[in-house]
């Protein structure tokens, strides 16, 4: 085991951590020299090393690192939640009251009554059998000793201080029927029930898109305003930081590296670390000087796919994911699709790779419909496309090696190749992406997200394809494995000439990488325009909302933005509004656009489907 | 970023539950069936001598007959080797038979999808519906008692219906998962697919279900045989052995005891194998 130096020395080395004393009689929470290994005998795995934070009351930390960076395990730790292999040292105060030498009996009742916790994924931290009233109605029960009664009204409040929309009937509802935004809005409440001294949010909006993650930001800076609990707020992304905490942790391996006001650690970083955080994606905007798109790779004819939504007993409705797209992919050109999570962006990737069948419209390869063709013919002309998907590990077999996973579209579209030619080109590809020999015998659950996904970009690679489709291929991703692959998708589209379809609801990734980028909502186009032009002068409302979502890293800038998003839950596919989609999510919708939907028009260079673009335009 | 460290928490922390005993069961199954195999060796008698002196003998060291005999003279530890041998053959050949039909049949269905599905579930279904042991004896009787292939595809057909099921219900999981979809988006034809990317991921799946299936098809065997339909003398199955022993309960209670405790041990051991690998196998508990 590594020695670490006296606690003195190392404070007098970083004088700015001396400032983390936490006495004063407003802390909530004191972590002193807080450690924690895993592993047992000598072996023992540091993941997290002298950390000493504290929060005072109606505060909000910030507490930001890349995933393995130890910013969860301080937290769990310090409410007792690692279990028996884990050896945690130092001490954790809340209150008074020492947390590591509590008996579990008595954390029970601290946990869920004086701080309340909320995580990444709303899905599987709710019960899927209780419905949506109970579970808020539960700690309440349980921790204030209330009535079944009483506690229902006050879940009833709980619910619409965290402004779920619809709350009455909401509450009858299972988790299911809500969507991820409501979701965590409820795992909110549910935190807030026993009005705690302290609320842990540990990724709260990474797992929402980012007109959620704004309405969510909104609404914690809203409870730290009325209530005064201590928020402390964990995450990877600085933009989620930036509007809402009043101080920010850094942290890296386990190690405490920076520690100041928002305004201190953002805008004069120390640490070289935190600045690579800090450093946007997008320098540049990707080629300014792009020659024209050479021939069709990829022809969306009014494209329409429909899904059927079963009732359970027999009555299917059907409706409609994809309606009247229409696109062109020329080879060289990047076209970025955007817009929320459900607005049809993976439908779209599919169908153009013909893995699912369109009902209505066509989709062209390279002058040639595949359907009309048989199936033999259509898997020959897959080869000229591939796909990249969303979650790495999940689009990897995980009983095969590297070799034999990067090795396969060769075994399918070249037999003529030998065994040692074969493992020579996997090699090669490999090296491309950064990944060396030792890696070809690994298996897939042996490597980290950003290298699974390397893999996958070698699989899709390999044969040199002339359309590469990139299913929200960053999403899973640290920031500095983003910047890797986003270089090496830059790298291929301008050394091979591949035409690129990226969806992403990462604006900023789009914004670096893409000529042209259509905005989808709830099926439909919405905009299709050149990727500068949408980001200088968005046309469409909706466009502009979502670029007005988007996370800014600065603690000056942030908070007014985020008083700015106005952008409700979009309606449900199954009862969609009549006229114009966006209609009853509009701040400037007039009565012309209840009656009828807004023509596909032309608009500059680009195109726009809005009734009153002329009159908004900038 | 929370999951995965709960997991990894719980997976340090949980002990090898069941591993013990599939270690355990599997050197169990392996001794009973070198038992099987060489064990009658041992004694000097075979499975149909019959030995006039010692008609109904207790277990004894001194004559040889270690186990006892039978009222004909038979020794019993012979012949329960025997009848342990016949019926860890007729287990594993039943599931073998089992395996490759029901596999085969569900990652089609699986896979496939859509109308195919339906008609060969259904077919599944229908099979399921029909009075299984009336079906048995009709055969019996029709093709004659002393049939061990009989017996072997009778007790085969029923053990596919559950793994076909099981192994669709699995490809259905799988065909979702985003390596078929990219095998797919490669231009991997639908048979490829079936072999390299489906079938291997089964293997965990369908290992569990054999090692559960093997003791099924032992008991069903036993429970055919006992009925007087499965092997007929002078060979002997488990399931033989126990009905001609519950007959000589009273004058002769080991002739019911040994070849009972035997299958009973063997049931156990598969169980315990079977649990075992479950586990092993089990990705979320990994």
């Amino acid at each position: 085991m590594r020695s670490t130096p006296p606690r003195a020395e190392r404070l007098a080395a970083a004088p700015h951590l001396a400032l983390e004393e936490g006495n004063g009689p407003d802390t909530v929470l004191a972590i002193e020299s807080l450690g924690v290994d895993f592993g047992s005998g000598d072996q023992r795995l540091p993941a997290v090393v002298d950390v000493s934070l504290s929060v005072r009351r109606g505060e909000c930390l910030g507490v930001v690192g890349e995933s393995g960076a130890g910013k969860s395990q301080t937290f769990l730790a310090a409410l007792g939640l690692l279990s028996s292999p884990a050896r945690v040292s130092g001490r954790a105060r809340l209150g008074v009251e020492d947390l590591l030498g509590l008996p579990e009996r008595e954390l029970d009742r601290i946990r869920g009554a004086r701080v309340g916790m909320v995580f990444q994924d709303p899905m599987t931290s709710l019960t899927p059998h209780m419905r949506i009233g109970e579970q808020v109605a539960e700690p309440i029960i349980r921790h204030l000793g209330a009535s079944r009664r009483e506690a229902r009204g006050r879940a009833l409040e709980l619910l619409e201080r965290v402004r779920l929309p619809d709350v009455a009937r909401r509450m009858r509802q299972y988790p299911h029927e809500l969507s991820g935004g409501m979701r965590q809005r409820v795992m909110i409440a549910i935190a807030l029930a026993c009005e705690p001294q302290l609320l842990i949010l540990d990724e709260p909006t990474t797992a929402l898109d980012v007109t959620l993650q704004a309405q969510i930001l909104q609404l914690l800076g809203a409870i730290k305003r009325e209530s005064g609990v201590a928020l402390v707020l964990i995450t990877h992304d600085f933009g989620a930081v930036a509007g809402l905490a009043d101080r920010v942790a850094v942290m890296r391996s386990g190690r405490l590296i920076e520690l100041g006001t928002a305004g201190e650690v953002m805008k004069r970083p120390r640490e070289p670390y935190t600045r690579e955080l800090l450093r946007p994606l997008s320098g540049e905007a990707a080629s300014e000087s792009r020659a024209a798109p050479g021939p069709a790779v990829l022809e969306l004819n009014d494209l329409g796919v429909r899904f059927a939504a079963d009732s359970g007993w027999g009555r299917r409705r059907l409706w409609r994911a994809l309606d009247a797209i229409q696109l062109t992919l020329g080879a060289g050109e990047a076209v970025g699709v955007v817009g929320e999570s459900g607005c049809g962006k993976s439908t779209l990737t599919r169908a153009a790779l013909h893995l699912i069948r369109p009902a209505e419209g066509r989709v062209v390869w390279m002058g040639r419909p595949p359907a009309g063709l048989p199936a033999r013919e259509v898997r020959r002309l897959r080869r000229e496309l591939q796909i990249i998907f969303q979650d790495p590990l999940a689009s990897l077999d995980p009983h095969l090696t590297v070799e034999r996973i990067v090795a396969e579209p060769l075994t399918i579209h070249c037999r003529e190749l030998g065994a040692s030619e074969r493992r020579e080109r996997v090699r090669r590809m490999l090296e491309r992406v950064g990944l060396d020999g030792p890696f070809l015998t690994r298996h897939p659950h042996e490597l980290s997200g950003g290298q699974c996904q390397r893999v996958g970009i070698a699989r899709a690679m390999i044969l040199e394809p002339r359309l590469l489709v990139c299913d929200e291929p960053l999403s899973a991703l640290d920031v500095a494995t983003q910047a890797q692959v986003l270089r090496l998708l830059t790298e291929l589209k301008s050394a091979q000439g591949t035409a690129l379809l990226y969806v992403s609801h990462n604006l900023a990734t789009v914004r670096h990488l893409c000529d042209r980028v259509l905005v989808l909502y709830l099926g439909r186009m919405a905009e299709l325009s050149s990727a500068r032009r949408l980001f200088l002068a968005p046309r469409h409302p909706y466009t502009r909302e979502l670029l007005a979502a988007i996370p800014v890293p600065d603690p000056d800038l942030e908070p007014a933005r985020l008083a700015e998003v106005h952008l409700g839950e979009p309606p449900s596919p199954l009862e969609l509004p009549s006229g114009c989609l966006f209609r009853t999510r509009c701040p400037h919708a007039i009565a012309v656009c209840a009656e009828r939907a807004p023509l596909w028009e032309r608009a500059g260079e680009g195109w726009v489907a809005c009734h009153r673009f002329r009159e908004l335009g900038s | 970023m929370h999951g995965s460290t709960r997991a990894c928490v719980m997976s340090r922390s949980d002990p090898p539950r069941g591993r013990r005993g599939a270690l355990l069961g599997a050197g169990m199954i392996a001794l009973l069936t070198l038992l099987a195999l060489f064990g009658p060796r041992l004694s000097p008698y075979a499975f149909n001598t019959l030995d006039w002196r010692h008609l109904s003998a207790a277990p004894s060291l001194t004559d040889g007959h270690w186990l006892g005999t039978d009222p004909l003279g038979r020794d019993l530890y012979v012949r329960t080797l025997y009848g342990l041998r016949l019926s860890l053959l007729i287990g594993v050949l039943a599931t073998a038979v089992s395996v490759v039909i029901g596999v085969a049949w569900g990652a089609v269905a699986g896979y496939a999808g859509g109308r195919v599905d339906a008609w060969m579930m259904r077919l599944v279904d229908v099979l399921y519906a029909l009075p299984y042991l009336f079906i048995v004896l009709i055969l019996a009787t029709v093709f004659g008692h002393d049939s061990i292939t009989l017996l072997l595809v009778a007790i085969g057909a029923v053990g596919w219906l559950t793994l076909a099921r099981a192994v669709r219900a699995q490809t259905l999981s799988l065909k979702r998962r985003e390596f078929i979809e990219a095998a797919r988006a490669a231009g991997l034809a639908p048979q490829g697919i079936l072999l390299r990317h489906i079938l291997p991921n089964l293997a965990g799946t369908i290992a569990v279900y054999a090692t559960l299936m093997i003791p099924q098809m032992i008991t069903f065997e036993s429970f055919l045989s006992f009925l007087g339909l499965g092997v007929q003398e002078p060979r002997a199955s488990l399931g033989s052995l126990i009905k001609d022993g519950a007959s000589e309960m009273l004058a002769a209670p080991w002739m019911l005891l040994v070849p009972a405790v035997v299958l009973v041990v063997l049931l156990l051991c598969f169980n315990l194998l079977g649990d075992g690998l479950r586990d092993a196998l089990n990705p979320t508990a990994r």
